[in-house]
């Protein structure tokens, strides 16, 4: 709640000042050609200069985007990119004094737990020699992950979990082909462009293989390019229903807020689970402590005091951090038969020709076609634990719990806003 | 009733846009002259007013003046609380042990009266069972007399051993978050936060946090200062008719935005910290008094765990904190890097490359010439740590001219606000909707707050945000 109204207030304000903006480059629309009669200022000419304006700013407004799938790189692949340059950058950052803060922290907590053992030995007149026997294995564990958190443990995590995610990427992208093949279908292949986008930067130094990163972007960007054909179809709509047909503009304003929200939606679905995954490599170190130190069971003031700062870190043991990466490969996998299906749906209304231009299906089709995907995409986090197992899927609660949110404040709007006039 | 709800509306957005209106001039003034180019990361240090490279004296600090007031006062009031209540604790943890044996016994002899055991042994000769009387007794007796040692340290050698107590469990907590928070943002080299100085000359018992929190909020108001500057960059390139549209001014806008409302969000979560922080120096007296008695007395049960708890809490708050700022920017930086100018090479000339110091990477011949003319102009435009406009304008153009000889569209990097704006949304919904709450998932978050000063301070924000509202909605009911 408090997060989707810090966000609504900064988009309200940004709407606010491009409206106040937009005040000045609308009054150059208003036709100051002729005055009917009895003063009528809506004359038929009027009224087709001004709608001519209008359809003259929006074609300004429209976004020009380069649909050539050979060329195309969805803005939220670059988006995604940057954040796994992000994550990178601060990893290394990070290696740089965690590193160092860990091992001194480990010492710490490897003397301060021999202190306990030594208390729990003397006072419970306990085996000297199997407690010497752990302590030298503990020490052998912490030297090991001293040895471990020097060399850069997320580099070397990464490089061994890394062929998981290519081979989830790879099968993923084997699905869309295959499905393609059987239906006949053109699944426009956006991964080159991304390819080459990622390949083009030269100041790259990610914690993946740069094609791994690629290939994690390019999954939802496959259905990318039917979607933002659909929305730029709907500016065409409402284009033409300036001064001509309202449906045709409510049809325009419903095709944009649909694909925009599946656009949204698959994106930021792969890109939380980019997230996820990287914020676990960074939180590495911290994994050492989980790896090379036991809780103590003293229940004393120091044993308490002892577990409390062993438990800063929600770190999740490597078993489970291995098991968080083929379950996104797994993830990804399931994310592709879905996007499959929509794709294939959406090739119904937006076809690519061989000369790599567009055609699109009448307006209702496109518009049923698009409630359909859109139906599928709110249920893909459902529809993919079936397929694969289970993922995190809180984003997703989450996004739709302010969609909702948000929904609830625009008819509370609208309602009291009806009212008002009813009353007038 | 249409009228009224316009009026009302009106009323809102003129609030919100006063207040942010307050916002961007306070970000605006913490920067010393215009923003333009900041391709160093000490020439915008020396333009956020870092003095001698010291981080904590970074301009730009929401209520850090006033924080540094309160923390004086609550320091001299804690010192007097101290000063009274321990010389007392004394009296009161012997009452508290002799009313504990009185209630014990009678307690342990009420028991032992209707024990099943001795009833039956009547006749013979009954034997009471004192291990059992005994073994509370000695156990709450040493914890008494641990607990009263240190009392006693403090009565003797005044607030000075409170100090101590306080600079060896609640600084490290502070240094944790000050050392982290510099390291993410990268400006080590540049500056520095010098926790011993104050520390120890300072008779202020609240000094071993002051120091570290003014560092913690001086890495956060440099990487707030840093993105928001590059936004007021892109203002003025398109403002001052150096490059691009109204799009650019857009989307310097909307970087503005991010920066102020995310800013602000983390500089409340840090006053949470902080507060929390003053809350166990405050109360650390009683709080060891009590550990005596946790065993015994339910009220005193669990305090001492919850003072550890609130204390690793902060720790990890602070981290949490570093990081969010962090990442936040460094997605922004990058995003900068790919457009003004791109490609992505490491090198931007709307945000200084904090982060470690970032260095381009295999810069072409074009994007070398364009950094050398911001370097340029920056270095000569810098007077008095202030940017001059006027010089860096004049330099900018007659740079400008010679470079586009050779590269005609070197400066067309300008004109990319609307692209760039997407990004900024984007990025807005990826940090709200993805960023923060996974962060706050891995770096665990406390579910609720119980002592939350930076929500109640951020809702008293909210009252005055809409006072004029309910003011006006009361002299409306009156009037009907």
């Amino acid at each position: 709640m408090r997060i989707l109204k810090l966000l609504s207030r900064f988009i309200i304000c940004i709407l606010c000042i491009s409206c106040l903006c937009n005040v000045s480059i609308a009054a150059s629309n208003l036709p100051t050609g002729e005055v009917g009669e009895y003063g009528n200022f809506l004359t038929h000419d009027n009224i087709s200069v001004f709608n001519e304006n209008l359809a003259k700013d929006f074609d300004k407004f429209e976004p020009k985007i380069d649909l050539n799938p050979t060329t195309f790189v969805p803005i939220e692949a670059k988006i995604g990119l940057m954040l796994m340059k992000a994550l990178s950058a601060v990893d290394d950052v990070l290696q740089s004094s965690l590193v160092r803060f860990t091992v001194i922290f480990l010492l710490i907590m490897y003397a301060f737990w021999i202190g306990l053992e030594a208390y729990k030995l003397i006072r419970d007149s306990g085996d000297y020699k199997t407690a010497l026997y752990n302590i030298f294995k503990q020490g052998i564990t912490i030297a090991i992950w001293i040895i471990i958190l020097n060399y850069g443990p997320t580099k070397i995590f990464a490089m061994i979990v890394s062929p998981i995610l290519t081979l989830g990427t790879y099968l993923s992208d084997f699905i869309l082909g295959a499905v393609a093949e059987t239906y006949k279908v053109n699944i426009p292949d956006t991964c080159a462009a991304i390819q080459n986008y990622v390949h083009t930067d030269k100041s790259l130094n990610l914690l993946v293989d740069a094609d791994t990163a690629a290939n994690i972007m390019c999954l939802p960007a496959r259905a990318s390019v039917f979607f933002y054909h659909a929305t730029a179809t709907g500016f065409q709509w409402i284009k033409s229903g300036l001064g001509t047909s309202p449906i045709m503009i409510a049809l325009g304003i419903v095709s944009i807020v649909i694909f925009i929200k599946c656009i949204f939606k698959y994106a930021f679905m792969t890109l939380g689970i980019v997230v996820s995954l990287f914020l676990t490599l960074l939180m590495l170190p911290f994994t050492a402590l989980a790896e090379s130190m036991p809780s103590s069971s003293e229940k004393n003031f120091a044993g308490q005091f002892f577990n409390g700062l062993l438990k800063i870190f929600n770190t999740q043991k490597l078993s489970n951090i291995i098991g968080k990466f083929i379950n996104a490969a797994i993830y990804f996998v399931s994310l592709s038969i879905i996007i499959a299906i929509c794709a294939t749906l959406l090739t119904n209304i937006v076809s690519l020709g061989a000369d790599n231009q567009y055609t699109t299906g009448s307006a209702m089709t496109i518009i049923l076609s698009g409630c359909l995907v859109l139906y599928l995409a709110n249920q893909t986090e459902k529809q993919t634990k079936d397929i694969g197992g289970d993922i995190d899927n809180s984003f997703g609660k989450q996004m739709e719990g302010n969609a909702k949110i948000l929904w609830a404040d625009v008819k509370k709007i609208g309602n009291s806003l009806f009212k008002a006039w009813l009353k007038k | 009733m249409i009228k009224a709800w316009l009026i009302s509306s009106g009323i809102k957005f003129l609030t919100g846009a006063i207040l942010l209106g307050i916002g961007i001039w306070y970000l605006s003034s913490s920067i010393g002259g215009a923003s333009l180019s900041y391709t160093s990361v000490s020439n915008f240090m020396q333009q956020i007013g870092v003095q001698n490279g010291d981080i904590a004296s970074a301009n730009g600090c929401f209520l850090c003046g006033y924080i540094a007031d309160l923390f004086d006062v609550i320091g001299r009031a804690t010192e007097m609380f101290w000063n009274g209540i321990v010389k007392n604790l004394w009296i009161l943890m012997a009452v508290g042990f002799g009313i504990f044996i009185i209630l014990h016994t009678v307690s342990y002899i009420h028991e032992q009266a209707n024990s099943k055991d001795i009833k039956d042994l009547s006749g013979t000769d009954p034997k009471l069972d004192f291990k059992k009387w005994f073994d509370k007794v000695w156990k709450t007796g040493l914890r008494v007399i641990i607990a009263g040692a240190l009392i006693g340290a403090l009565n003797w050698s005044g607030t000075g051993a409170l100090k101590t107590v306080t600079s060896i469990t609640v600084t490290p907590v502070m240094y944790i978050g000050s050392t982290l928070s510099m390291a993410v943002t990268g400006v080590i080299s540049d500056a520095k936060c010098d926790i011993s100085l104050d520390t120890e000359s300072s008779e202020n018992v609240l000094t071993p946090i002051l120091k570290p929190f003014m560092c913690v909020m001086g890495n956060l108001n440099t990487v707030m200062l840093a993105g928001a500057g590059g936004g007021f960059a892109l203002m003025n390139y398109s403002w001052m008719g150096m490059g691009g549209g109204f799009f650019t001014w857009l989307a310097g806008l909307a970087l503005v935005l991010a920066f102020l409302v995310i800013g602000f969000d983390l500089v409340f979560q840090v006053l949470n910290v902080i507060f929390k922080l003053m809350f166990i120096i405050i109360f650390m007296p009683i709080l060891l008094a009590a550990y005596a008695f946790e065993e015994v007395w339910k009220l005193a049960n669990g305090l001492t765990k919850s003072a550890i708890t609130m204390l690793i809490d902060s720790a990890v708050s602070i981290i949490r904190i570093s990081l969010k700022i962090c990442l936040i920017y460094a997605i922004v930086y990058f995003s900068a890097d790919s457009f003004y100018p791109g490609p992505s090479d490491g090198f931007t000339t709307i945000m200084p490359p904090l982060l470690g110091q970032i260095t381009p990477k295999n810069m072409d011949a074009q994007t070398m010439s364009v950094m050398a003319v911001f370097s340029e102009c920056e270095k000569v435009s810098l007077i008095n740590d202030k940017m001059d406009k006027d010089k860096f304008i004049s330099c900018f153009n007659a740079q400008k001219s010679v470079v586009t000889k050779k590269y005609p569209n070197a400066f067309d990097f300008m004109d990319d606000g609307f692209d760039f704006l997407m990004f900024m949304i984007g990025i807005a919904c990826l940090y709200f909707w993805i960023l923060s709450p996974e962060i706050d998932k891995i770096i665990g978050s406390p579910a609720k707050e119980q002592f939350d000063y930076g929500t109640w301070v951020k809702n008293f924000g909210k009252t005055i945000y809409t006072a004029p509202e309910k003011i006006y909605k009361a002299v409306k009911d009156k009037l009907k």
